[in-house]
């Protein structure tokens, strides 16, 4: 049997990404745009490739222009990545300083002295210590000091994995005499802390919290605010910094935000250790009250009690009275962790997208998406294996699981919203968002409920191969079906931009009638915006195979699942001389209309099958039978459509794409409606599972998905994509902000430099001063010719304007200079060139503003 | 901790005659809690409660209850006896705790006079530090006693 965890360590884990994912954010961001004559790398690449944004939000089409950026973009891969490594070593170097140095610093700070060196207290406490020791199964007490200072009955446990210590008040010592057993009590509180390995977790975690701050947060403030830190003199201050102090705030306030965050966190996990100890101290003392003649902390209000490090009295009292509650999944640990997670992730990515690699077209997405679904699979994990334990202790409490997964899924959509690529950004609650952003936590807590089920089945026994068929079936769902969560975001433009426009497309196809049978297919077939759909529907078909395969009695549920989907089958190709009695017509047009109505009888059936077979067999038993009818709906859609090789309709090269989703909705639905009158046994009786059974089963799954990845052709259906129109326009502000941050604003500000310096050298009326700043105002025109143009036309025109003005008059000016007699007039006396220039610059500055003004999302 | 001085070792000396009168639970822990009122004596008297400690017990019940007071009060006996101060109030006594490490007076001859003083000084320092009058008027009857003993 395995132990149970407690989920401190996995909080801990998530922590410790979360700063050191901060840590990667911060030096990618201090890398892009400190370390070179631009502003941000990335744009400067965009210039360099004329790849700019565009105004429906979707990518530049031109495969060109993203061969050039990335080609631009490698060359800084390894030196971003080397800069981040040494952002990260320095973290881990202060980490290891502070882990280590904070034994003595406590020390020395408290004055404490060790208990050898006062020999008559020592000769006291050693038989009470050494029988602690002994009933905790410590094999050595640790090292005791005395807080000769503290005049309350208070311990603390300190020190490194190594050399572990515990600290004991005067108060306490006094209470050696008063009341022994409150003394014993408190003594083991501080061992079983040793003995549960929080010291070296709790310290390395304030450790790395604290090395965070020196080595990720300071820097971050100091980089937005203080110039001076832009490494180069030619550096341009930070993109709108000198002008919207609202958007300056709200940088830095998410990242506050988020050191509180974690801060909250860390306290929670604190609490939770604590009371673990008090649970260890009643398991060894026998005694469900051991603290009951002292008071255990201060009464709290509510907000207090979040940012203490100690629980209330009330709950220590609780866990102790019943240590069983420390086994059910907490609902805010849930949720620091998703957002812990998706953080971390998100920053990660962002570090990653600044040195150039995390790309659309060069597999690192997929990458991460695997990486993200392992992540996320951890704690759903977790949080079923702890659950089940709970409940199969005889714990009593309503949506064990639910609670703790919607409270995940909330975690992780909260993470989307504030880490801080994302923190300049109000939210905008905008209708497909919030449906998006709605719909990932419900679909996290149907997940965790799912997990905690199969959790039940599994029993004790989780590290075994079954366990880690669960383990990796997790995985699986986190990364098939939550993969693309982050697109929840982009969800309007993947509405308007795509979704939309086949959804209006096809929706002029047929009659009145066929129009939102023939949309409804059309959105559950590329609703789905994963770029893997086989990966959905391996996830999808995993949600029926595991529960049968952990199942004792499989067939129980085998059975009756494959007999209600034959019979569904059955009614179901009742109906097929009906479509085509209806529509007769042969042309792709009659043919599309037909499949989707196929299709929706198909999900129809699912839906009256999952409603019966929940009802009377459990919803696995459901889940089972609409997933084969979707099965032998896919093959009889392929024999009807099939003509010299090929199908005759879009819609029924995959129909299990389509049936995979309907099915799992109609059970969803199903279990809406009611509780199963004989629903599978979660229990774990004798063994009769029948490997055959087993192996068909998951070779009937692997087909179905392998039906996902081939696919017969259908050349010359008719279409559900509508044609491509003319390629997408730039968005102005995004991207002359593109431009301007990509090294243009550094050429412009170099004109207006270099001209300020030159009108302040005629006011001295110095020859020489005056000639050299004509030089260097033609040097800064020069950069700026040779520079690619801005985007836009009309500020093209005005710059190119400026800077032939400009350098007309520059050169004159050199000229005259050179030659005092010369007689030639001034070719610009009127300042035309600076007046466009100030035309051009006000042209940036309203891009920058709309952009930090109207929340347009930069990237 | 270095070697205790004369006027240390008197200060301790005193509170432990006091709390064997007032609270005799507390002498063990007094032994521990007299070096620390040395090194901090602000740590000592401060009613400030670190329960929140990480890693720590969280309990926040205060044991040595009337220990801090007598060694308060023991350093303001020491002050009257010599002579230097009059009345010492809690806010100063953190100073006269650590001028007792330069210290070199030791008591003389237990004079009415600086009896009086001392037993005076008691009952005001305890009613600064706790505004409990029945406290110290007992801190100053026990005072008084020890003093009376010491003739």
């Amino acid at each position: 049997m395995t132990r149970v965890p407690s989920g401190t360590g996995l909080r801990f884990a998530a922590l410790i990404a979360l700063t050191v994912s901060v840590t990667v954010f911060v030096h990618g961001h201090i890398y892009s745009g400190g370390l070179t004559r631009v502003s941000d790398i990335s744009d400067a690449c965009h210039v360099r490739a004329e790849l700019y944004p565009t105004s429906t939000g979707m990518a530049d089409p031109d495969q060109r222009k993203w061969d050039a950026y990335q080609d631009c973009m490698s060359g800084h891969f390894l030196p971003g990545l080397a800069w981040i490594a040494a952002g990260l070593l320095v973290l881990a170097g202060l980490t290891t300083a502070i882990y280590l140095l904070s034994p003595w610093w406590r020390i020395r700070r408290s004055r404490l002295c060790r208990l050898d060196d006062r020999p008559g207290i020592a000769e006291l406490l050693r038989e009470p210590l050494a029988s602690a020791a002994a009933t905790a199964g410590l094999a050595r007490l640790p090292q005791v000091y005395l807080d000769p200072a503290g005049s309350c009955a208070g311990g603390v446990a300190f020190g490194t994995r190594r050399r572990p210590r515990v600290c004991l008040d005067a108060g306490l010592v006094a209470l050696l005499h008063q009341n022994r057993a409150s003394f014993d009590a408190i003594v083991l509180h501080e061992l079983a802390h040793v003995r549960a390995g929080d010291i070296p977790l709790t310290y390395l975690t304030i450790a790395v919290w604290r090395a965070c701050v020196c080595v990720a947060v300071l820097p971050w403030l100091l980089y937005q605010y203080v110039p001076v830190m832009r490494l180069l003199p030619q550096q341009r201050a930070t993109a709108f910094a000198e002008f919207d102090v609202g958007f300056m705030l709200r940088v830095s306030g998410g990242l506050l935000l988020l050191a509180g965050l974690i801060l909250l966190t860390r306290n929670a996990v604190l609490r939770s250790r604590e009371r673990e100890a008090d649970a260890l101290v009643v398991r060894w003392t026998g005694d469900t009250d051991p603290y009951r003649s002292l008071s255990t902390g201060h009464r709290r209000r509510r907000v207090l009690r979040w940012l203490a490090t100690h629980p209330t009295a009330a709950a220590r009292r609780a866990a102790m009275a019943d240590p069983r509650v420390l086994l059910r999944p907490g609902v805010l640990e849930a949720f620091a962790t998703g957002l812990a997670i998706q953080v971390g992730f998100e920053h990660v990515c962002a570090a990653m997208g600044l040195v150039g690699w995390y790309q659309a077209d060069n597999g690192s997405h997929d990458v991460m998406r695997g990486v993200w679904g392992l992540l996320l699979a951890v704690p759903v994990g977790v949080i079923a294996w702890r659950g089940a334990a709970f409940l199969r202790a005889g714990g009593r409490a309503r949506m064990v699981f639910a609670r703790s997964g919607l409270a995940l899924g909330l975690g992780v959509t909260a993470g989307l919203l504030v880490h801080l690529e994302r923190a300049s950004l109000l939210p905008d609650p905008s209708g497909p968002r919030v449906v998006a952003l709605t719909a990932a936590p419900v679909m996290m807590m149907l997940t965790c409920v799912w997990a905690g089920y199969c959790a039940r089945l599994l029993g004790r026994r989780v590290a075994t191969a079954r366990g880690l068929l669960l383990g990796s079936s997790l995985v699986l769902i986190c990364t098939g079906l939550f993969g693309v969560v982050d697109i929840g975001l982009d969800v309007n433009v993947f509405w308007s931009q795509l979704l939309g426009p086949w959804l209006a497309y096809v929706g002029d196809y047929g009659h009145a009638a066929d129009r939102p049978v023939v949309q409804a297919a059309v959105f559950v077939l590329v609703g789905n915006p994963h770029p893997g759909p086989a990966a959905t529907t391996a996830a999808l078909a995993v949600l029926w195979l595991v529960p049968v395969l952990l199942s004792p009695r499989p067939a129980r549920i085998v059975r009756p699942g494959l007999l209600g989907a034959g019979v569904a089958v059955a009614g179901w190709l009742a109906l097929f001389p009906v479509w085509r009695a209806v529509s007769p017509g042969t042309g792709p047009e009659e043919t599309l209309i037909r499949s989707a109505w196929e299709i929706a009888a198909a999900a129809a059936a699912q839906l009256a099958l999952a409603v019966i077979l929940h009802r009377r067999r459990g919803w696995a038993t459901a889940a089972l039978g609409t997933w084969s009818v979707g099965t032998a709906a896919t093959i009889t859609l392929w024999l009807a459509h099939w003509h010299a090789g090929q199908l005759d309709s879009l819609l029924t090269r995959r129909p299990l794409q389509i049936l995979a989703v309907t099915g799992l909705a109609a059970t969803v639905v199903a279990l809406g409606t009611g509780v199963a009158r004989r629903p599978a046994s979660t229990t774990v009786s004798a063994d009769r599972r029948r490997p055959a059974v087993a192996t068909a089963l998951a070779a009937y799954a692997a087909a179905c998905v392998a039906s996902i990845v081939w696919a017969p052709t259908s050349v010359g259906a008719a279409p559900i994509q509508p044609p491509d129109g003319p390629p997408p326009p730039i968005h102005r502000a995004l991207a002359l902000t593109t431009w301007y941050g990509g090294g243009g604003g550094v050429r412009v500000d170099g004109i207006v430099k270099t001209s300020d310096a030159w009108l302040r050298s005629v006011g001295s009326k110095d020859p020489v001063q005056i000639a050299a700043a004509c030089q260097g105002q033609l040097r800064a025109l020069r950069a700026a010719a040779v520079f690619p143009p801005p985007p836009m036309a009309d500020v093209r025109a005005d710059l190119s304007d400026a800077i032939a003005h400009i350098t007309a008059n520059a050169e004159w000016c050199v000229e005259v200079t050179a030659d005092p007699t010369s007689t030639r007039p001034m070719p610009d006396p009127k300042g035309r060139g600076l007046q466009s220039l100030l035309k051009a610059q006000r042209a940036f500055y309203r891009a920058q503003l709309e952009v930090v003004d109207r929340q347009v999302p930069f990237r | 901790m270095a070697e205790a001085t004369a006027a240390q070792k008197f200060v301790l000396d005193f509170a432990r005659e006091i709390v064997a009168e007032l609270a005799p639970d507390e002498a063990l822990g007094l032994a521990v809690l007299g070096e620390g009122f040395l090194q901090d004596p602000d740590r000592v008297l401060s009613a400030r409660v670190r329960s929140g400690a990480t890693l720590g017990s969280g309990i926040d019940t205060q044991i040595l209850v009337l220990s801090p007071i007598a060694l308060a009060t023991a350093a303001v006996v020491h002050e009257c006896l010599v002579g230097e101060v009059t009345r010492v109030t809690a806010r100063r006594v953190a100073r006269t705790v650590k001028g007792l490490r330069r210290s070199t007076a030791l008591p003389g001859e237990v004079t009415d006079e600086a009896r009086t003083a001392a037993v005076d000084g008691a009952r005001v320092l305890v009613i600064d530090h706790t505004g409990d009058a029945d406290l110290a008027e007992r801190y100053g009857q026990v005072v008084g006693l020890l003093l009376e003993r010491r003739r």
